[in-house]
């Protein structure tokens, strides 16, 4: 038997179905050849290799997917049933739908402007009615979320002037009600009260604010229209941070405190993520990482990963961005060859001739590196 | 290369004769599973949803992993293995039951991969006439990149593994789909000759022949990439 031979019959006698003579006979070629073994162990390692690579799960709920697919009526299905429903059924339907528009036009146009300044035209009358808020509120501090008592309590301050940002739409028209005392009780310490209530209280007053520019001829009442922004002292006493007079201030803050998890944590959580190719977790953890752990050992590997993340989620212009920062920063990184050649192929994919400068520069540096021959191959075909 | 090394291939003989108890076993199991898709298939045919439910919890991993090595990216896996099962559930009563339930699924699965990858090529290279950027394999990953073969050894054990399996599955896409569908038949879902020469419809001498070929490829792509790691 000679090499050629000997290396056809692998496939037969990794399956075990090489018996006989012809065994005998492969047995003996490999003993004398030290090539053809050498083949051989790099052919079991490769056959090892792939079948670690196993089964994997689909995500969970998937036969329940598939069901659900398949019990929901396919589109034919659906409009043929349209079509065909008796008139019986079909009318009241239509009836129906119908009124549901009617009723849905008639809300929509109780909340146009025009109808907003209509309901401003009748302020006077409500404000010979003197609120019971105004009555039971505590005058030196007033309670931040009531805006409109503080105003009415103290008809000297001065008129609204500013608007505030045009973050909210226009209030509907009723807003100015419900966002009275039936929705902050009187005696209620708002300056005392946790972020998270103080936070389930604000929608209900912020959006009022930007009722402000719809008020013309100077007929609003502010504390209808509760447009009157707390006094300094008032912000100073009922909020513990100068920015928190903000709806969205506040968000920021909630959001930006995120539970503090481990470096190992978050690492591993990242690579899994990661190897699983649940590019978006991956990345979150990557940047959770980053930000939380900066001084840690693995930042350069995390740095790495997070712009291959972002290259397999085919999001190139910010994985070129943290492939072009990780060279910059890490220049002698072990990885730096990969990174170059991927930062190099990834300014092709977006269109960036840069790319072939790259790619020339990375073979030149790196010119032994495992992915210089897919750059040779490359260049030629997208750098004429 | 050492002599312990090389002893590896008489162990292959002993590896092998597990692979052939391994697989007495897996029939025996087999047998009675038949049985019991024939059940789910009957109640499926006679309009029982959730029969047809229980069918794909007991496919769905050889389904999902067909699909994910064909064309390694979990997201298109998911939905190519939903589009397998709702072919099945539509072609159902055509089903006779003259073959496996199994087999008769393996089949639609394997030819759906091989569609949905020569459809994929077709709209890659329409991309690459209009000159519009695109990688090589329709857009899974950029594909010089993915034959990059990270061999330098990391920090963190866990994330070299990781890697490792990313570059063998990067390496696995690069063989041509007759080529790779074999392979994974064979070497990761353990399938027979025979039962993949049904599946794929082709002769049992083409079914060797492009194994034989697809495993002395993936070899020489894995070469140096193994052998770096096992000198490190």
């Amino acid at each position: 038997m000679n090499c050629p031979e000997a290396r056809e019959a692998f496939t037969d006698l990794y399956d075990g179905t090489l018996s006989g003579p012809p065994l005998a006979s492969l047995s003996q070629h490999l003993d004398g050849c030290s090539a053809c073994r050498a083949e051989w162990v790099a052919f079991r390692r490769a056959m090892d290799a792939l079948k670690a690579l196993g089964d994997e799960e689909p995500s969970r709920g998937f036969a329940a997917r598939v069901a659900e697919r398949i019990e929901a009526p396919r589109w034919w299905q659906r409009a043929a049933a349209t079509l065909v429903f008796p008139l019986r059924v079909k009318l009241p339907i239509h009836a129906a739908a119908l009124v549901l528009l009617g009723m849905a036009g008639l809300w929509m146009s109780q909340r146009s402007p025009e109808l907003q300044r209509a309901a401003v035209e009748h302020a006077p009358v409500a404000k010979e009615r003197p609120s019971p808020v105004t009555e039971a509120a505590p005058p030196p501090i007033p309670p931040t979320s009531t805006k409109e008592t503080e105003a009415v309590a103290r008809p000297s301050a001065p008129p609204p002037k500013t608007v505030a940002p045009q973050k909210f739409p226009p209030p509907p028209a009723g807003a100015g009600k419900v966002a009275g005392p039936a929705a902050v009780p009187a005696d209620q310490d708002v300056a005392h009260t946790p972020p998270a209530r103080e936070e389930a209280a604000r929608p209900l007053v912020a959006p009022p604010a930007v009722a402000v520019p719809q008020v013309q001829g100077g007929v609003a009442d502010p504390g209808r229209l509760q447009s009157a922004p707390p006094p300094p002292e008032a912000r100073t006493k009922a909020e513990s941070t100068p920015r928190a007079d903000t709806g969205v201030s506040v968000m920021q803050r909630s959001i930006s405190v995120p539970a503090r998890r481990s470096a190992d944590d978050l690492f591993s959580s990242a690579v899994t993520e990661f190897a699983a190719q649940r590019y978006e977790p991956a990345i979150g953890d990557l940047r959770a990482f980053l930000a939380q752990h900066p001084n840690d050992g693995r930042v350069p590997d995390a740095r790495f990963l997070l712009a291959d993340a972002y290259r397999a989620q085919r999001r190139y212009a910010e994985a070129s961005d943290e492939f072009e920062a990780f060279l910059r920063q890490y220049p002698t990184h072990r990885r730096a060859p990969d990174a170059l050649y991927r930062h190099g192929e990834i300014r092709l994919l977006l269109g960036d001739q840069s790319g072939c400068n790259i790619l020339r520069d990375a073979l030149n540096r790196y010119p032994d590196a495992p992915e210089a021959a897919a750059a040779r191959e490359t260049l030629p075909a997208r750098c004429p | 290369m050492s002599a312990r090394n090389f002893t590896g291939w008489t162990g292959t003989l002993e590896d092998v004769t597990g692979l052939k108890l391994q697989q007495a076993n897996g029939d025996a199991r087999a047998l009675g599973a038949v049985d019991e898709d024939r059940r789910l298939v009957d109640r499926a045919k006679a309009g029982d949803v959730r029969a047809f439910e229980a069918l794909v919890r007991r496919y769905e991993r050889w389904v999902f992993t067909l699909a994910l090595r064909m064309v390694g990216d979990r997201g298109d896996a998911e939905d190519i293995a939903q589009e397998v099962f709702l072919k099945a559930y539509r072609g159902l009563q055509g089903f006779r039951g003259g073959s496996r339930f199994s087999t008769w699924l393996y089949a639609i699965a394997s030819h759906h991969c091989l569609n949905h990858l020569a459809g994929r090529d077709s709209r890659a290279r329409r991309a690459e006439r209009t000159g519009n950027p695109t990688d090589r394999h329709g857009g899974v990953l950029p594909s010089a990149l993915d034959r990059v073969a990270d061999a330098s050894p990391g920090p963190d054990a866990v994330l070299e593994r990781h890697e490792l399996r990313r570059v063998i599955q990067n390496e696995l896409v690069q063989l041509t789909e007759q080529h790779r569908i074999v392979l994974i038949l064979r070497d990761i879902q353990g399938m027979s000759y025979e039962d993949i020469a049904e599946t794929l419809g082709v002769e049992l001498g083409t079914v060797r022949s492009r194994l034989h070929r697809a495993r002395m490829e993936l070899k020489a792509r894995l070469e140096p990439l193994l052998a770096n790691r096992s000198e490190t």
